[in-house]
């Protein structure tokens, strides 16, 4: 038997952090918290030192987002959007996560806080039974006064700034948490 | 509810909206509606507190507020805009919204007599 040789080299990688946007804005109460994101929490973001994808309007639909999110430098998914128990929607009701009808790489080893009614309970649930390193949204409806809308919106968008400032996920739903007490 | 300055200004030197003073907070003895107002005025009368009113004194408390509105939008992230009109509505038949409108002013004017109550 010839010996056998295996010839090999160490390869590192750079990744840069990278953070996925998915937001709709198809109507009124998407709109609103998109336009508050995008001068909020985008720009926080990348002071951070993110890289950030936008998925955002017509964007915001499985097609674009599923090959993105399985990428590996994607640290983080945040967005608004239309949801229920199990699902949570982009453009025009475009389902973009469902549970079951999903990678299970989309969410592993990736943090996700969706802006979204009742997400939490199960399609949140499933994600972190998939691997997700931590999931934060609401378990049921998500109502704020439009008149206020601004101060709804910055405590919901709290969760980004603590996650972009490198606080766990512990250290995050704390912060979040005191604000809106 | 989230507790926070409004850019709408400050009354009294404290953090509640001048808007809110004039809007009922709960009913005293007789059953007549109180203002925020009234129970910040020295001397004021012994006030029914929230925990004692029941599901219906509450939706009566929340459609009285509403009215009182000169402008009232509620949003939700599912259930689209829902407007004055409609939201007296869902809270007159304490649908899953109204149930929710209610529990948001309850929560509002607890916050509030928590506010006054630190002066």
């Amino acid at each position: 038997m010839p010996e056998v040789i295996e010839r090999t080299k160490k390869v590192s990688f750079v990744l840069h952090l990278t953070v996925l946007g998915i937001d709709s804005n198809y109507e009124p109460v998407t709109l609103a918290a998109f336009q508050y994101r995008e001068k909020y929490v985008y720009p926080y973001l990348q002071a951070k030192g993110f890289t950030v994808k936008k998925f955002q309007g017509p964007l915001a639909r499985r097609h674009y987002v599923a090959p993105e999110a399985r990428k590996p430098e994607v640290e983080y998914l945040t967005g608004v959007g239309h949801g229920s128990y199990n699902l949570y929607t982009g453009d025009h009701g475009d389902v973009i996560w469902q549970v079951g009808n999903y990678h299970p790489d989309e969410v592993k080893g990736k943090i996700v806080h969706l802006l979204s009614c009742q997400t939490a309970r199960d399609l949140g649930t499933d994600f972190v039974r998939n691997g997700c390193r931590a999931y934060f949204g609401y378990d049921e409806n998500f109502t704020f006064y439009m008149a206020e809308k601004d101060t709804f919106f910055e405590c919901d968008s709290e969760i980004d700034k603590a996650f972009g400032d490198g606080l766990t996920a512990a250290q995050v739903y704390d912060r979040v948490k005191k604000l809106y007490d | 509810m989230a507790k926070k300055t409004t850019s709408r200004g400050k009354t009294l030197g404290t953090k509640i909206p001048p808007e809110q003073m004039d809007l009922p907070v709960t009913f005293d003895a007789a059953g007549n509606l109180v203002t925020l107002r009234q129970v910040m005025e020295p001397g004021h009368g012994s006030v029914l507190s929230l925990a004692s009113l029941g599901p219906e004194k509450r939706a009566e408390l929340t459609v009285k507020r509403i009215e009182a509105q000169p402008k009232f939008e509620v949003a939700m992230v599912g259930g689209g805009i829902v407007d004055k009109a409609r939201a007296i509505e869902e809270v007159k038949a304490q649908t899953d919204i109204g149930k929710v409108l209610t529990e948001i002013e309850q929560r509002l004017i607890q916050n509030l007599l928590e506010e006054v109550k630190g002066e």
